[in-house]
């Protein structure tokens, strides 16, 4: 489906390679990278939406600007088309991209910030992170008078944060389930990330919301959930709770994110336990076709609105750079969409995800 | 055992010049220096004091746990099945950050921290050794070992980031020594005391030998046994260094880690092979492996080759480093 990245690699890559190094710093290797996955992730629609607040012609030119981007990782759909948008922005703008993704490796974060710094760009702009990693050498992107952007990434360094409104996003769907159960019985969560930002702060959602649900309880003890391999790891921890926990003990399974849910919804599907309900976060493809799917336990997830959030950040740093500092925000946020089995198939259209 | 003499040592070691050709000894190095040279000519941030430490500086975690598996391969000798090998050098790392990390939190001075994180990590290592001592298949006993490991940083950590603060680790992270990176200081100690402990000492010497021949060492009246058992408490130590050199550099210790950074590990000190003159595992070969794939990652950065490029890089040296090892093999009377 959207996973054209991967085939993209594999083919040419030894011939890409030796050409590369040996083409003495040629940029348009950066770009020959970019274009299949461009093609498959919705570039126009990005721009056409980022029309919301102010029109691309407001927008100043990022001609003979050079940004670096560091992203933590591109193994799941959000950050792969934050990733892509905000490059196919900066491009668009005129403006030269040097792109690194760090493999979701912490220390490699950090060595791709440090190798940025040394390249000297007019501006720096990091996907994902933790503060606590990453916030020395953020500290160094500052000393090197570098100004610093993030995309759902709070920290104390950035001169603009694009983020969706996590607290929105973890109340809202947590007065889902709470209502959709009827206000009493037990929700297994999967809270492997209780150290990731926007995870946090979606679960400490979650129990807010439940203080005023007594009769709702979350079943101890919780599940963690992985970074990589995520899918079938949640498959088999589901259907291992599913053994160990006889119908009517679950009613809902929670996660601050779409990928474990689509191995829970799998492994509850499969079981036939239809009396179990999932929700996640992301609205990623695979979990947007499960919601679509109306025998499937997949309830509802919630969109963000990437392309925007990539485009947005391009934008901000393009105002930044021309000196309209006043119009950049500390943090931009974003709408985000409430998906379920009633609104996914319009949500789908008209988002393009 | 003590009564042996450096002989029939000496007839051990003669004979490693396997099949390979003269030149491929070389080919390591001018590949070095030719990627070296088109980073320099075309990006002038590359050879800028500050790059060429930032650059040493991300090369020092992987080279410092390099040294200790290497020392393994050696001992264990190189055959990949069953041939000396330890999978859980990432994960003792991560448990070494984690415990140091933690045990810190807690108000324990620094030095005790890290000495008890050593401690652990060594811990890890006898077990390590002892499992292979007794007949246990190296690969599988320390497979084992990086379960346990990893599920004991779980479990110590809470699953959450343990933030590692405080001055001696914010030295350890951005403090000098002089003039170089604290973390390159401590590669290039434990690359001399290593190095010389392995090429200038008995018991290097008769490392080597066991992994390369160990029933000819066994016949020279060396317990191979003993040999073995020592690398792999050196891996681990050294692991355990790595892990602390690491958890300050990222100003905590991260959970899972050890699955981040056990295939680079592994890669430095097996890419150690095309930098050796003999084409065999080596610690000066895991060092400039180590500087080179830190180097390729920061030089495409500077040129703005997006860095997936660098994964495939590092398949391609890979692939090197196995072709070379079956030409080395081609004509190896085993």
């Amino acid at each position: 489906m959207k996973n054209s990245r991967p085939a993209v690699q594999a083919t040419p890559l030894a011939l890409k390679l030796l050409a590369s190094s040996a083409a003495l710093g040629l940029l348009v290797t950066g770009c020959s990278l970019k274009e299949p996955s461009s093609t498959t992730t919705p570039a126009p629609a990005a721009s056409g939406a980022a029309a919301e607040q102010i029109s691309p012609t407001d927008i100043p030119s990022l001609e003979g600007k050079t940004v670096g981007i560091a992203a933590k990782d591109i193994v799941h759909d959000f950050s792969r088309v934050v990733y892509d948008t905000v490059q196919a922005r900066v491009e668009e703008l005129g403006g030269e991209v040097i792109a690194t993704q760090a493999e979701a490796k912490e220390n490699k974060h950090v060595s791709d910030v440090e190798n940025l710094i040394a390249q000297e760009p007019d501006a720096i702009i990091v996907i994902l992170g933790d503060a606590t990693t990453l916030g020395p050498a953020l500290e160094k992107v500052n000393e090197a008078g570098i100004p610093l952007f993030t995309i759902d990434f709070q920290s104390e360094y950035s001169t603009n944060n694009v983020t969706s409104d996590n607290w929105v996003i973890g109340s809202t769907v947590a007065r889902t389930i709470a209502e959709n159960i009827g206000g009493e019985g037990q929700i297994l969560v999967f809270n492997g990330f209780p150290g990731v930002a926007p995870c946090r702060i979606r679960y400490s959602e979650l129990e807010v919301v439940l203080e005023d649900y007594p009769k709702i309880e979350l079943i101890e003890p919780e599940l963690q959930d992985k970074y990589e391999g995520t899918v079938e790891d949640a498959k088999q921890q589901i259907n291992d709770a599913l053994r160990r926990l006889p119908e009517g003990e679950i009613d809902a399974v929670w996660s601050c994110w779409d990928i474990p849910q689509i191995g829970a919804a799998q492994a509850i599907d499969a079981a036939g336990r239809d009396e179990i309900k999932v929700y996640g976060v992301d609205a990623e493809p695979g979990a947007l076709d499960m919601i679509a799917d109306p025998e499937s336990s997949f309830t509802a997830t919630v969109a963000q609105q990437t392309t925007v959030m990539g485009t947005r950040s391009a934008d901000n740093v393009a105002l930044f750079l021309s000196g309209a500092e006043d119009e950049v925000p500390t943090t931009s946020y974003l709408e985000p969409v409430f998906i379920d089995k009633d609104n996914v198939t319009e949500v789908r259209s008209e988002l393009g995800i | 055992m003590s009564t042996t003499t450096a002989v029939p040592e000496a007839r051990i070691l003669k004979p490693l010049r396997r099949g390979a050709p003269r030149w491929l000894a070389w080919a390591g190095y001018g590949a070095v220096v030719l990627v070296v040279l088109i980073f320099a000519v075309s990006s002038s941030a590359f050879l800028t004091p500050g790059n060429i430490s930032a650059t040493l500086n991300q090369a020092a975690v992987f080279a410092v746990a390099g040294f200790g598996l290497a020392v393994v391969i050696i001992t264990g000798g190189d055959d990949v099945v069953n041939g000396g090998i330890d999978l859980s050098v990432g994960a003792v790392a991560g448990l070494a950050g984690t415990v140091a990390a933690v045990a810190a939190g807690t108000g324990m001075q620094p030095p005790s921290a890290i000495a008890l994180a050593l401690l652990m990590s060594v811990a890890a290592g006898i077990i390590n050794g002892s499992a292979v001592a007794i007949g246990l298949r190296p690969l599988l006993a320390t497979l084992a070992m990086m379960g346990i490991a990893g599920s004991l940083n779980l479990v110590i950590s809470g699953n959450v980031k343990v933030p590692l603060t405080g001055t001696t680790f914010e030295w350890l992270r951005d403090g000098r020594v002089a003039g170089l990176p604290v973390a390159v200081a401590v590669m290039l100690l434990a690359f001399a005391v290593v190095g010389l402990a392995m090429t200038r000492t008995t018991w290097g010497i008769r490392s080597y030998a066991v992994g390369q021949n160990p029933t000819a060492a066994r016949v020279a009246g060396l317990n191979p046994v003993r040999y073995v058992f020592v690398s792999y408490i050196i891996s681990a130590a050294l692991a355990g260094v790595a892990g602390i050199l690491l958890a300050s550099r990222l100003s905590s210790a991260v959970p899972g880690l050890g699955d981040q950074i056990l295939l680079d590990i592994v890669l430095v000190a097996f890419m150690s092979v095309v930098f050796s003159r003999r084409l065999v595992v080596s610690l000066g070969g895991t060092l400039v492996a180590a500087l080179f794939v830190a180097a390729l990652t920061n030089g495409f950065t500077l040129l703005g080759v997006a860095s997936q490029w660098v994964g495939a890089a590092k398949g391609v040296l890979i692939l090197v480093v196995l072709a070379v090892v079956a030409v080395r093999g081609r004509g190896t009377a085993r």
